[in-house]
C-alpha cells in the first residue's frame, strides 16, 4: 500500500523516491532518538558524576573539599577538618580503588594482604616525597586498622591566627 | 555569592540575543549552577516509583532563571526562542568540556565499571547533533528551530507552536521529519569516520 502511494506521489522521480524511502527507513530506526530533552540528559550526567565523586565525603576527621589532581595510582584532594578543631587545609592522597579495594572497604578490613600493604606504603612514600604546589612537606600518615590508607600534606597557607597546625588523626 | 535576580538573568538573555557576547560569559555559570542544583535534587528524588518529571524540571529551571512576569509583556514566544538557543550553546559546550575531561584522563581516575558509566555519557551526542542541526538549518531553517526548541529548549509541542506561530500539527509533522533526517545524517557521519 505504501509502495503504491509512493509510486503515485513521486510520479517517476527516482531520486525523490529514494530520498523518501531513506527517510522512512531512518524514521523506523530512530525509536527513542531525541526523545529525552538535552537538559535532562545533562542533569542526569552531572548527578552520575557527583555520585561517583568523593568530594564532600568525610575520611576520618577530614572532609574532602575538592580534587587537586589525579594520576594513574590515585587522587589528591584538598580537605579540611570536619570538626573545625583546626582550620588548616590538607592535601590527602587516596590510592586508587583497584589497589586498595576501596577506601571504605579498607577501613573495615583488619587483615590486609601483605602485597597490598606494601603497595600502599610505597604510594605513601612517593606522595610524601613529592611536593604538591602550595603545600609544605610537613605531613602526616593517617592510619586505619594499622594500615596506612591515605596520607596528607599540610597546606602552608594559614587561614586563622588561632591555628595550631597540629597534624590530626 | 548572592544569587542573581531572575530580572538580571532576563536582561542578560536579552542582551545576549542582541549580540552582547559578554552576557553569555555571565549567563553560563548561572545556568551551570542551576543544572547542578537540579542534579542534586535528581539524586535525592530519583528512585524506583519516583521518576523525575522532565517537564517539571525544565519549567522549574526557567522559572528560577527568568522573570516570566517581565517576559510576558516583552514577547514570551520570542523569549523562549532565545532561551532555547542559549541552552543549546551551553549544553554543547558542556558536552565538549566533558569530552576534553575524558580525554585528559578523567576516565582513568575511576574504576573500570565507573569509567564505563562515564564513557557512555549521552551528552557526547550534543556535539554531533549541533553540527548536523547547522546542516539542517541550511536547507530547512524552521525544522532546525523546531529541534532546537524541543530538544535543547525542552519545550513541548504547543509551546513550540506558539514560538514559531504555526499549528501543533505542523510542529509534530516537521519534528518527525527532522528527527528522521538528523538520525540518518548522524549515522552517515559515524559511517564516514
Amino acid at each position: 500500500m505504501r509502495a503504491s502511494f509512493l509510486d503515485q506521489s513521486c510520479a517517476g522521480d527516482e531520486s525523490l523516491r529514494l530520498e523518501v524511502e531513506s527517510l522512512l527507513a531512518s524514521d523506523e530506526q530512530a525509536s527513542d532518538f531525541l526523545n529525552t530533552p538535552a537538559m535532562k540528559i545533562a542533569t542526569e550526567e552531572i548527578a552520575e558524576e557527583r555520585a561517583l565523586s568523593l568530594v564532600g565525603r568525610q575520611l576520618g576527621h577530614y572532609r574532602l573539599l575538592s580534587q587537586l589532581g589525579a594520576g594513574g595510582m590515585g587522587e589528591v584532594y584538598l580537605a579540611a577538618r570536619a570538626d573545625d578543631q583546626y582550620r588548616k587545609q590538607v592535601a590527602i592522597k587516596l590510592v586508587k580503588r583497584r589497589h586498595t579495594l576501596g577506601f571504605e572497604a579498607e577501613c573495615r578490613r583488619s587483615h590486609i594482604q601483605a602485597g597490598l600493604r606494601r603497595q600502599i606504603a610505597h604510594e605513601a612514600e612517593i606522595f610524601l616525597r613529592t611536593k604538591t604546589p602550595g603545600f609544605s612537606t610537613r605531613h602526616v600518615k593517617m592510619r586505619n586498622n594499622k594500615t596506612v590508607s591515605h596520607f596528607a600534606q599540610f597546606k602552608t597557607r594559614t587561614h586563622s591566627a588561632a591555628e595550631t597546625g597540629k597534624p590530626g588523626d | 555569592m548572592t544569587p542573581p535576580s531572575s530580572n538580571e538573568v532576563t536582561q542578560l538573555l536579552l542582551a545576549w540575543s542582541d549580540g552582547d557576547k559578554a552576557a553569555l560569559e555571565k549567563l553560563t555559570p548561572l545556568v551551570y549552577a542551576e543544572l547542578h542544583r537540579l542534579a542534586e535534587r535528581y539524586m535525592c528524588r530519583e528512585r524506583p516509583g519516583h521518576p523525575l518529571q522532565t517537564t517539571a524540571l525544565i519549567n522549574e529551571t526557567y522559572v528560577r532563571l527568568i522573570d516570566l512576569q517581565q517576559v510576558r509583556w516583552q514577547n514570551r514566544a520570542h523569549f523562549f526562542g532565545i532561551a532555547a538557543q542559549l541552552m543549546r550553546h551551553i549544553l554543547v559546550d558542556f558536552a565538549r568540556a566533558r569530552r576534553r575531561a575524558e580525554r585528559g584522563g578523567f576516565a582513568q581516575r575511576v574504576s573500570l565499571e565507573e569509567a564505563a558509566l562515564v564513557a557512555k555519557g549521552r551528552s557526547a551526542e550534543f556535539i554531533a547533533l549541533d553540527d548536523a542541526l547547522q546542516s539542517l538549518a541550511a536547507i530547512d531553517l524552521r525544522k532546525s528551530r523546531i529541534v532546537e526548541l524541543r530538544y535543547f529548549g525542552g519545550l513541548n509541542v504547543d509551546e513550540t507552536a506558539e514560538v514559531l506561530q504555526i499549528s501543533p500539527r505542523t510542529v509534530i509533522r516537521e519534528w518527525n521529519l527532522a528527527r528522521a533526517w538528523l538520525h540518518r545524517e548522524l549515522n552517515r557521519r559515524v559511517g564516514a569516520e
